[in-house]
């Protein structure tokens, strides 16, 4: 019947109908499109809109030295800014601002009637001031007052300790020395709080809102002392200026644990200005990355080396004729002098090129290189810091390697090592011959965990206990041998050997230029702190016996002064 | 005749006194689950105010508190208070211009002596116990071992 009426109806209704019945098919078609298929993202979108989600960051670890002193921390920072067209009683809220922001408010309403649409009313202001700033905001519903916060990292000890601390960049990127190396350990994890919000984003209590709370990053504690620290660069600050050298580096070490107490380097830079292109480069550590040929100061390790080895011994004499000719090249002691009859004492204090190549000729390659090897040359030491260099050691049938490297090898030349690896080695011999490990960390402190603290390790025994003992006792002897040596301090005996090497370039060696160095330690009796100094290019001098050993003398009088270490005479009668 | 019988209508309501108390006892019960769900609501909000109040004030505190550490760190800068220590005419003290004095069995645990008529054997016993204690604060590590033997003084 229905049908037959429908049939029946004029052609305008049952277009209409048509019609009509499209639009429900569509609505229905959208409909089901926007239910189901777009459920899932609406939904999203949806409580996305009503839900508030903010991350909690996590506080990266700080940075102290092993007496406390803070040389890396993060702080939360404000920066409050005003769009003054979106504030209606300017005068009123530079009235309530002034106090806030610790500001005129005559300054602040100048800023509001600036030209400029965005005014920046204090940046890096801190928590009291960001704290109150933001009250004032929500109170008044100011709109056009921006308060934003943010954690930065800083550095309150600026320049100090810089290439052991390295730095992390506003993208929250590290580089060099700790930042670098512990970058997992001091990050942390963020957290999150979730909560019922309105549209403006702004929670509405409405619940107790969920929330993970954030791990902060571990706190690293250094085994660098600040006071020695201070010394060291004090010292080389001055030396460099003093020598009109182009840089240097000093190392203050624990002989017995390998602990690093300071390790400065020159130049360097505040790490609050990392991004000055002026500071480009003076953040890398040279005296973990920075390769040098280390002359005389490598004898210490030959005459061990021979000492062990048998070839030679505390009483062995030598004749010295000035020059000798291996592999078809001379070899010549400074100023070319040829002292004749000498001691194993004499040839460190002479510091005789000729006496020290006829020692490792002595020995013969194999056992030369596998020794220097034990000694920790040529791979890296292990210290716990960024980008170590592993230093160069030629060995036999390597296609380097010629004679003469035997002879240059045995006094520091044809070599290239880390300052780091030079005191590690000497201090080797300090150490009864015990070569231990470097470190630089004393404690990882996580937030939530168990600290972790590095422990000494002897890495190898390098050379018999009594053979280091009676290579201290000459190192010390040739040093008290002169009276003038600038190497002495009053009251301590010291063991030591200074360096002058020249520096290769093109393949040849720079006729200008050296590398003034002088490694030592004390009290010779039962070693404890090994100090090594290094200055590049000096102008004064250029003998490391010149600018060197007075840097290491000021740096070791001073190191005992600090640490109260009785002078000999006092400590020994008290035995 | 008939007596006419009076009939009284007969209404059943299928509501009887026991079903009435229990319909009100539903409702009694469905406002009371409403009260404690709007109680505990009301609670849950305020006590999420009150979290997240305290929340940020321990987050303001925690920044104040990093802030301080920060500003103490800058002013106790190795170089700065160098800095300040030379400009006030300060130097550092050379190991020649320290006396070291040499005490012979210098005791490294102090002995209880009589003191002010006092019998030895209480000071050993008060001793004893700061010795222990001392001990403990060692062993925790909150207390420094000082060096037993060397004695300075500086002139």
């Amino acid at each position: 019947m229905a049908a037959q009426n429908l049939s029946r109806a004029p052609l305008r209704m049952r277009a209409a109908l048509i019609v009509i019945l499209a639009i429900g098919v569509l609505l229905g078609v959208r409909l089901f499109w926007w239910q189901i298929i777009e459920m899932d993202q609406l939904v999203r979108r949806g409580s996305g809109q009503i839900r508030y989600f903010a991350p909690i960051y996590a506080r990266r670890g700080d940075i102290v030295t092993a007496d406390g002193t803070l040389l890396a921390t993060d702080v939360f920072l404000y920066t409050v800014t005003a769009t003054p067209k979106d504030i209606r009683n300017l005068e009123r809220v530079a009235q309530e601002l002034a106090p806030i922001l610790g500001q005129p408010r005559d300054t602040i309403l100048a800023k509001f009637k600036s030209s400029e649409s965005n005014v920046v009313l204090a940046q890096n202001a801190p928590q009291w001031v960001g704290g109150p700033a933001q009250d004032l905001k929500d109170r008044l519903g100011l709109g056009g007052l921006s308060v934003e916060g943010g954690l930065k990292r800083m550095y309150p000890a600026n320049a100090f300790a810089a290439p052991v601390v390295g730095y992390v960049n506003l993208m929250g990127e590290s580089a060099y020395g700790i930042e670098r190396q512990f970058d997992k350990e001091l990050r942390g994890m963020d957290g999150w709080v979730a909560g019922a919000s309105n549209a403006y984003r702004d929670i509405i209590p409405f619940e107790v809102p969920s929330a993970q709370s954030a791990v902060d990053g571990a706190k690293i504690v250094l085994t660098l002392r600040s006071g020695i620290q201070r010394i060291a660069e004090a010292e080389l600050r001055t030396a460099v200026r003093d020598t009109r050298a182009t840089g240097g580096t000093i190392i203050v070490m624990d002989v017995k644990t390998g602990a690093i107490l300071a390790l400065a380097s020159f130049p360097t830079a505040d790490l609050n200005a990392y991004f000055d292109p002026a500071n480009k480069d003076k953040y890398a550590n040279p005296a973990i990355s920075a390769q040098y040929e280390p002359g005389s100061v490598f004898k210490v390790i030959t005459v061990a080396c021979a000492l062990d080895a048998g070839t030679i011994n505390a009483n062995s004499g030598f004749e010295d004729t000035g020059a000798i000719i291996i592999g078809g090249r001379t070899i010549r002691n400074h100023d070319d002098i040829a002292p004749g009859h000498v001691s194993l004492t004499d040839v460190l204090r002479m510091s005789l090129n000729v006496e020290a190549a006829k020692i490792s000729v002595g020995m013969g390659a194999e056992r030369f290189y596998q020794c220097i090897r034990r000694f920790g040359f040529g791979e890296p030491t292990r210290i716990d810091l960024a980008a170590e260099a592993t230093g160069k050691v030629k060995s036999v049938g390597d296609g380097e390697w010629r004679e003469v490297d035997l002879a240059t090898n045995a006094f520091g030349q044809g070599i290239a090592v880390t300052p780091l690896q030079m005191i590690v080695a000497v201090s080797a011999v300090a150490n009864q011959g015990k070569l231990v490990r470097p470190y630089i960390v004393q404690e990882v402190q996580p937030a939530n965990g168990k600290a972790r603290q590095t422990n000494s390790e002897v890495v190898r025994q390098v050379v018999r206990p009594e053979i280091a003992q009676t290579l201290t006792k000459i190192l010390a002897d040739a040093i008290i041998a002169e009276s003038t040596n600038k190497a002495i301090v009053p009251g301590y005996r010291i063991a030591g050997k200074t360096g002058t090497a020249q520096i290769p370039i093109a393949g040849m060696l720079d006729p200008r230029w050296t590398i003034a160095s002088f490694a030592g330690y004390f009290p010779a009796d039962d070693p404890r702190y090994a100090v090594l100094v290094k200055l590049d290019k000096p102008q004064t001098s250029e003998w490391g016996s010149q600018v060197a050993s007075p840097v290491f003398a000021s740096v070791a009088k001073q190191l005992a002064s600090l640490v109260g270490l009785p002078p000999d005479a006092v400590r020994l009668a008290r035995k | 005749m008939e007596n006419p019988t009076l009939r009284v209508p007969q209404f059943n309501s299928g509501l009887n006194f026991s079903s009435v108390r229990a319909l009100l006892l539903l409702v009694g019960l469905v406002a009371l689950l409403g009260m404690i769900y709007l109680t505990q609501s009301s609670q849950a909000t305020v006590t999420g105010t009150r979290a997240r109040e305290l929340q940020e004030k321990l987050e303001r505190l925690r920044r104040e508190n990093t802030q301080l550490e920060y500003e103490i760190a800058l002013l106790t800068a190795p170089d700065r208070v160098a800095r300040i220590a030379t400009l006030g005419g300060l130097r550092p003290a050379t190991i020649t211009q320290t006396t070291f004095l040499v005490v012979t069995n210098y005791p490294v645990v102090p002995k209880p002596v009589s003191r002010n008529g006092e019998p030895a054997n209480a000071l050993a016993a008060s001793n004893a116990i700061e010795l222990l204690w001392n001990e403990l604060l060692l062993r925790l590590g909150l207390l420094r071992a000082a060096s037993p033997r060397t004695v300075e003084a500086s002139p």
